[in-house]
């Protein structure tokens, strides 16, 4: 094999077929409307569905098609750049993926309900640590009884089902359980990117049908998917830059200051190729990364791709910042929505830190 | 003799006691306000009852001549009292007050200062700034606002931009071509204006870190002969020069805008000692610590720089020994304050992210913070202060 980084035909396709969808159902002024309406819109999933695009990746017999990590970094790309703020990323790559890698043939009927769209599962999986390892979390099961706080569960409000991670003695267990139920409280976290997070705190006495995955410790399905969902946000991340580089250096062009394009001043090159360079670094590294699912140095890429998305999230809107000035500060102004995302991005499955952490530890 | 004290006998010291000791009884425990990033009618009505506590001590006009209601105190006194409010979390004068009068004193008029000046000192009278405009940001010279002679007055046509907090104050101090043609930094005049004559109008501008700015349309407005501020065609060098605009000058206090990161760090140095991670305090962390040894040494830096500024104002010697000195300060800070907000974030972690309710951290302050540090454009860019720097301060080629 030679080193060819081209799309092929089906990531092409789901790239361009994105691409037209969200930018025609979902346009950022959406993003501004949202406030008020829920965590998502219930009809673009709907439509999603349709597309065949909550099946990505999950088995067949539940109505998935198979999916490789490049297929979804297509597919991520998009999302990133157009800030599409849906429960795909959550219901469909971290909890399908758990669910389809750790669970029994019981479990396809869930399955299934992911791919219709007829069930949202939300990934109740990190804590107040903020940690984003499978060492991370504390919450227990013990004798039945699941009990305990997860935090920044994304579309917990509006989801039907919670996959809650919990320790059970040494080993770490998942469990899907209802979300509107006694014993689950599902609290708001108004925060800086405007995405639906939520703190959850269960009390609940659970059946040994809600737990995923029998009795085994799966610690290492969590990690993979985990790893997957991180080289998804630096797909994210790239994609969104990929916008932010293009909105900049046109403003740099049009925008005249002492009778010359501001794009003439090299102090205005170096912030643009800051740019440029943050976003590059990013998508090549989680390109490379999801080409190695599987290999044994997947972990490895899946950190340095997140590490350098966690770092290019903040230095590309800064950079886009100093840019524009004034005008990029007011709230009108599309700038600010990439900067409120970029402190998601900065922080879900794991921060810069916590992959340099990784990369020391597996490099 | 090289001395960074600035109370060095009894009596300073005894002032800023007294200066302490009012903003305790004040505001006790400090509070914190920043009118760029602020829009809640409580906490604007606080800070301008606050302003007005002050006036009424007669403070704000500290070092102003008696004539017009100063006390015609020093400047180390000044000094002293802005560097109390600034430890002590007050918030700034609200909005441009403080360069109107400074303005006035050196151009107005006797009866410019006398119908102007009381209502500055005691905060009767909130003041906004329109110089941008679309056109005319960082190139202030590029602005096309015109002010046409009519009778012993003028008319006043165009569009401002970015004025902060316009929507809050009853007059502005606007920049306005008086002769059309003539080379870019002359024929630009100062003009002090009631925002309730007929012809003005208002569209909000909201910021992304909760505050407000505004565009302001000139239609036909008719001034008076005294709106002039100072010689006409002059306002390059006499006003905008004299605010600091593309000169360098010295003798500025510590500015409680800059020195609100001083607030934070102490927050997130309190905060990195009480919380636990990994079971060690944060502060402790190997990384954090670091991390916290930065941040506090570029918060030194300012400190140290508001000091060399007004040394500056006093001995010549130093300045020219330090050509660059008297806006790095600015510059510094410029370029300083998202670092640092975005380093604080990275120390945080997750639940930085929460902006309001019981899981925010501080009551959202670092969340907010951070967001404003993205307003750090107003009053000019980082790059102006680095190009100004580089030509006036180092000579270099423009
Ligand atoms: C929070 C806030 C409050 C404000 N309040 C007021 C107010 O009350 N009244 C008022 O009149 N204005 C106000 N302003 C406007 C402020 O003065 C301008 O934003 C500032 O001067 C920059 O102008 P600009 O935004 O048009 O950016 P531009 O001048 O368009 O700059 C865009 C980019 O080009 C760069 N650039 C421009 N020229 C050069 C050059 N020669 N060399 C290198 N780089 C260059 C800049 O550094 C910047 O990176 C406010 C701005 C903000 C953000």
């Amino acid at each position: 094999m030679a080193i060819d980084l081209s799309f092929n035909d089906t990531q092409t396709m789901l790239r361009d077929s994105a691409r037209e969808f969200f930018g025609a159902k979902l346009p950022l002024t959406k993003l501004r409307e949202r406030t008020t309406k829920g965590d998502f819109s219930e009809a673009i999933w709907r439509e999603m569905a349709d597309l065949g695009w909550l099946g990505m990746g999950l088995p067949e017999a539940c109505g998935g098609f198979a999916c490789s990590l490049s297929d979804f970094y297509a597919f991520y790309l998009e999302m990133g750049r157009q800030l599409v703020d849906v429960p795909h990323l959550e219901s469909v790559v971290v909890a399908g993926g758990l669910i389809a890698a750790a669970g029994r043939d019981a479990d396809h009927a869930t399955l299934a309900a992911i791919a219709a769209g007829d069930t949202v599962v939300a990934p109740a999986l990190f804590e107040e640590n903020g940690g984003h390892c499978a060492d991370d979390v504390h919450l227990t099961i013990d004798g039945g009884r699941l009990r305990g706080r997860k935090m920044y569960v994304r579309f917990a409000g509006q989801a039907s089902h919670l996959l809650v991670a919990a320790r059970d003695g040494g080993r770490l267990a998942l469990f899907l359980v209802e979300a509107t139920q006694p014993g689950v409280t599902i609290t708001s976290l108004p925060n800086i990117a405007r995405t639906p997070l939520y703190r959850v705190d269960v009390d609940l006495l659970v059946g040994e049908l809600a737990r995923i995955g029998g009795g085994r410790d799966i610690t290492a399905e969590f990690n993979e998917v985990i790893a997957r969902a991180a080289i998804l946000l630096a797909a994210e991340v790239a994609g969104a830059g990929e916008r932010i580089l293009e909105f900049t250096v046109n403003y740099a062009k049009e925008r005249s200051q002492f009778g010359v394009p501001i794009g003439k001043y090299q102090a205005i090159q170096y912030l643009c190729t800051d740019i440029a360079l943050h976003y590059r670094h990013t998508s090549l590294f989680a390109l490379h990364a999801a080409s190695r699912e599987g290999e044994e140095d997947f972990l490895l890429r899946a950190s340095l791709a997140k590490a350098e998305a966690c770092r290019a999230a903040g230095a590309m809107t800064f950079a886009s910042h100093e840019v524009h000035a004034g005008i990029g500060f007011m709230e009108d102004y599309d700038l600010q929505l990439f900067t409120r995302r970029a402190k998601l991005w900065e922080n879900l499955y794991g921060d810069r830190r916590a992959h340099l952490e990784m990369i020391a530890r597996l490099a | 003799m090289v001395d960074f004290v600035p109370d060095d006998t009894a009596e300073l010291r005894g002032w800023r006691n007294e200066a302490r000791q009012f903003l305790e009884e004040t505001i006790p425990g400090g509070f914190y306000f920043d009118y760029d990033y602020d829009e809640s009618p409580e906490r604007w009505a606080k800070c301008i009852d606050f302003w007005q506590a002050v006036g009424r001590k007669g403070w704000t006009a500290l070092t102003w001549p008696a004539a017009y209601y100063g006390q015609g105190r020093s400047a180390i006194e000044r000094y002293i009292l802005q560097e109390e409010f600034c430890t002590y979390a007050a918030p700034n004068y609200p909005v441009i007050g403080l360069a109107v009068a400074t303005a006035l004193l050196r151009h107005g008029t006797p009866e410019q200062k006398k119908q102007h000046l009381k209502g500055i000192a005691e905060c009767t009278t909130l003041w906004g700034e329109g110089y941008s405009e679309p056109g005319a940001g960082s190139d202030l010279a590029a602005l096309t606002t015109t002010a046409r002679r009519d009778g012993d007055g003028w008319i006043l046509n165009g569009q401002k931009t970015l004025g902060t907090a316009a929507h809050m104050c009853q007059w502005m101090m606007v920049l306005a071509r008086t002769e059309v043609g003539v080379q870019r930094h002359a024929g630009i005049s100062c003009f002090i204006l009631s925002l309730d004559l007929p012809g003005v109008t208002l569209l909000p501008l909201e910021n992304m870190a909760d505050g407000q700015q505004n565009q302001t349309f000139f239609d036909n407005v008719r001034l008076p002969a005294d709106a002039l501020l100072g010689t006409e065609g002059q306002a390059w060098t006499e006003i905008w020069f004299g605010q600091g605009g593309e000169k360098l000058v010295a003798g500025t206090p510590p500015d409680i805008w800059q020195m609100r990161i001083e607030r934070q760090l102490k927050l997130l140095r309190g905060y990195c000692a009480e919380t636990q991670r990994h079971g060690a305090p944060l502060d402790q962390d190997p990384v954090v610590r670091l991390q916290l040894a930065e941040l506090y040494s570029g918060v030194e830096l300012l400190k140290l720089h508001a000091k060399e500024n007004y040394a500056q104002s006093t001995q010549l010697d130093w300045h020219a020994s330090n050509p660059v000195s008297p806006i790095m300060n600015l510059g510094w800070f410029k370029e300083f304050w998202p670092d640092f907000c975005q380093t604080y974030m990275d120390i945080l972690g997750p639940q930085a992210m929460v902006a309001e309710g019981p899981d925010a951290l501080c009551n959202g302050h670092f969340e907010h913070y951070f967001r404003a540090s993205f307003g750090n454009h107003a009053g000019g860019t980082a790059q102006l202060k680095r190009m100004t720097m580089a030509t006036r301060g180092l000579g270099l080629p423009r």
